[in-house]
């Protein structure tokens, strides 16, 4: 890197790790949360803010992006899958460089992360695995295949028969590939394995969600979205046991009848991804005395919520397994029909008892854009009002966004 | 307890095979003209109670006999009995009753316990399968005489030492038990008794019925079917997604990982349901 350069680089680093803490900071000061919570916080911080990675040197990473990809089969060889998806305004701006302005900041905060080095992982990355999922996605793996070794996978837009059994060769195709990258064999046992630390995470995530559909709810949606973005940054075993914790301890809290204002409207968020540490539009909801019940962006909770059914052990059965876990119930709007989207909010309404709905739009997202109009016919005929908010990684917009947001919240509560 | 919809299943498979298969040799009831549509096969002399499967393909036999009154009565309670049973249960017969589908069930299982892959029969292949079975229901209904191609008829007697004139049905036998080590239930998907069983579905107590808003369309029901039922995970409109295809074996209803988007009802009332904490019971530790 030429002296230029790591002089920029200088500044990227400390104001990257400035925007992170700054964020953590603000959930530690307007969030009460319970003592469990800590790990979560510790973990966050021990990335974002003093650049310390959770794995050792010698463990092979892969990175991932979006929810398409089968980590576990990454986890049976051994490897340390990550998702790369960047939520820092720095990276984002580090990226405006390489990206086009009208890309998606998810899209320029990678390539940024990329180019600047921005957090360990990025360099220490052995190969990217980047689902062709939307158009920046697409373009985004050809710029950082510059920088690492990267593997689009085409997972098809439709998935009618013919179309979905394609993915099944398409995955098995990923088992020598990452075989190759860790040096380990993906044996059907490992494989298992993984699948079940998983399903186990996975059925944490349904105890930590019930929390949530309480009516009044027992734990701010903000921190239960950190939570699950803290899944891309720990260990599996110790996850599941900080959220094994954590369940436990909001269980005592149910038992004390500790919970949030019932008086808070209740908002379900939807649209695109809300990565740390953009956690803007959560966090300012609930400073403004709403609790995000619901998330179905797939940063969250729709991230670790669908489960895998084994009906044949073999090697092959299990990554058609995966196949239908991590393709048929995603609800991205990057597949052609996404009828199965509006039928999940819907459901996600009734279960949670939703009083409004946040749509989630990030500048230059077109996929999630494009089913605003789906959403607001729900909306309509559900008779839960819905907001569409635009927004980018920019940090100096929130006190714009708060007050469209509080003549929402205002409107909530005095239905 | 895990699986319980499932071991239950292949308790009350194992007891009829028992008894269907072996029941003459320490019961000494007689239960006379009532048949079961299942496939008891009536050339087993040791059947406590027969299937009406001869019955139903070999009906010509009954205009030779004349119009007895004697025989008049042999009829009703013959095809009399197999239309109660099957207005009553409809396909349950086939998933919880049928011995030719507990042996079928038993090699499908020795297939998972040895490891080897499962072939997934796509909806083409569905198709060319339902094609041979109404096929098969028009040989088995006119009268020719089902038995001399019956597959069952080369399985079920042996298994009690008695032996039957050769016939093509053993070369079937054979195919037919080739196919069902790595595709699941295969004979069950052109079965002449099933298809007929099923063409009264319309108008039987138990039913499939889905909630379409819960489903997430994850398709697990059809990964789970052993009929390769698509439309179970597909459907977004219809309630009652019960097609004359379905054994009723309940797999896509015990591993539906969403909150009563699947039911089995019985007259409209929901007796079985599915739930996100089934399936952490049954998959999860």
């Amino acid at each position: 890197m030429d002296l230029r350069k790591a002089k920029r680089k200088a500044r990227y680093d400390r104001n990257f790790v400035r925007v992170s803490n700054k964020m953590l900071e603000l959930m530690k000061e307007t969030f009460e949360s319970p003592k469990s919570f800590d790990y979560f916080y510790d973990q966050m911080e021990s990335l974002f803010v003093n650049q310390k990675m959770w794995v050792s040197e010698d463990q092979s990473i892969i990175g991932t992006f979006c929810a398409m990809v089968p980590e576990e089969l990454i986890t049976a060889a051994g490897g340390v899958p990550v998702r790369l998806c960047g939520g820092n305004y720095i990276a984002q701006v580090a990226g405006d460089e390489y990206a086009p302005r009208d890309s998606c900041p998810v899209v320029k905060a990678v390539i940024g992360s990329f180019d600047m080095n921005l957090l360990p992982m990025y360099s220490s990355c052995k190969l990217a695995i980047v689902p062709t999922s939307c158009d920046g996605k697409k373009k985004m793996a050809e710029v950082i295949s510059n920088y690492v070794p990267t593997l689009p996978l085409h997972i098809p837009a439709l998935k009618d028969e013919e179309s979905f059994e394609d993915v099944i060769p398409l995955f098995m195709g990923l088992v020598p590939i990452i075989e190759e990258t860790t040096g380990n064999q993906i044996t059907p046992r490992r494989l298992k394995e993984a699948i079940q630390i998983n399903q186990e995470i996975n059925k944490e995530v349904h105890r930590l969600m019930a929390y949530k559909k309480m009516k009044p709810a027992l734990i701010h949606g903000s921190l239960v979205l950190l939570a699950m973005n803290t899944y891309q940054y720990s260990d599996r075993s110790d996850y599941l046991k900080a959220l094994r914790n954590l369940n436990d301890e909001l269980e005592l809290r149910k038992n004390e009848g500790m919970s949030l204002s019932e008086k808070a409207p209740r908002i379900m968020m939807t649209g695109s991804p809300v990565v740390f540490p953009n956690m803007k539009l959560p966090v300012a909801l609930e400073e403004l005395g709403a609790v995000v019940v619901a998330d179905e962006t797939c940063a969250g909770d729709r991230m670790l919520t669908d489960p895998v059914f084994i009906s044949d052990g073999t090697l092959e059965g299990m990554v058609r397994s995966l196949a239908v876990k991590y393709v048929l119930p995603c609800s991205c709007p990057t597949f052609a029909y996404n009828e199965e989207r509006i039928y999940r909010l819907k459901q996600m309404v009734k279960d949670y008892e939703v009083d409004g709905i946040i749509y989630h739009v990030l500048r230059g997202c077109l996929p999630y854009d494009f089913e605003v109009r789906n959403v607001e016919k729900l909306s309509k005929e559900l008779g839960v009002p819905v907001l569409r908010v635009e927004t980018d990684y920019n940090t100096e917009d929130m006190e714009q966004l708060k007050i469209r947001l509080e003549a929402f919240t205002e409107m909530l509560k005095m239905k | 307890m895990r699986d319980m919809n499932q071991k239950i299943r292949w308790l009350i498979l194992g007891i009829s095979f028992v008894l269907l298969v072996y029941g003459g040799r320490f019961l000494s009831v007689d239960f006379g003209n009532v048949k079961l549509p299942v496939f008891a096969c009536p050339y087993n002399t040791n059947a406590v109670i027969e299937g009406s499967c001869l019955y139903l393909t070999e009906w010509t036999d009954y205009l030779l006999e004349g119009a007895s009154v004697k025989s008049l009565f042999n009829i009703l309670m013959i095809f009399g009995s197999t239309l109660v049973a099957i207005l009553l249960f409809g396909r349950l017969w086939c998933g919880y009753v049928c011995p030719f589908g507990f042996i079928q069930d038993i090699l499908y299982k020795i297939r998972e316990w040895s490891g080897l892959k499962k072939r997934n029969l796509d909806q083409k292949m569905r198709e060319r399968l339902n094609f041979i079975k109404w096929g098969l229901l028009i040989i088995f209904l006119i009268g020719i005489g089902f038995c001399e191609i019956c597959p069952v008829r080369y399985v079920i007697p042996p298994l009690n030492g008695i032996a039957t004139r050769f016939e093509f049905g053993l070369i079937v036998a054979i195919i037919v038990l080739a196919f069902s080590f790595n595709s699941e239930r295969f004979f069950c998907r052109i079965c002449p008794l099933g298809a007929t069983l099923g063409l009264f579905q319309k108008w039987v107590p138990f039913k499939i019925t889905k909630d379409c808003v819960a489903c997430t369309e994850c398709g697990i029901c059809y990964e789970a079917c052993p009929m390769d039922i698509r439309e179970i995970y597909t459907e977004r409109e219809k309630t009652d997604v019960t097609c004359g295809e379905c054994i009723l074996c309940n797999k896509c209803i015990d591993y539906c990982p969403e909150k009563e988007a699947l039911s089995l009802t019985f007259f409209g009332k929901k007796i079985y349901t599915s739930g996100r904490d089934r399936f952490y019971k049954n998959h999860v530790k």
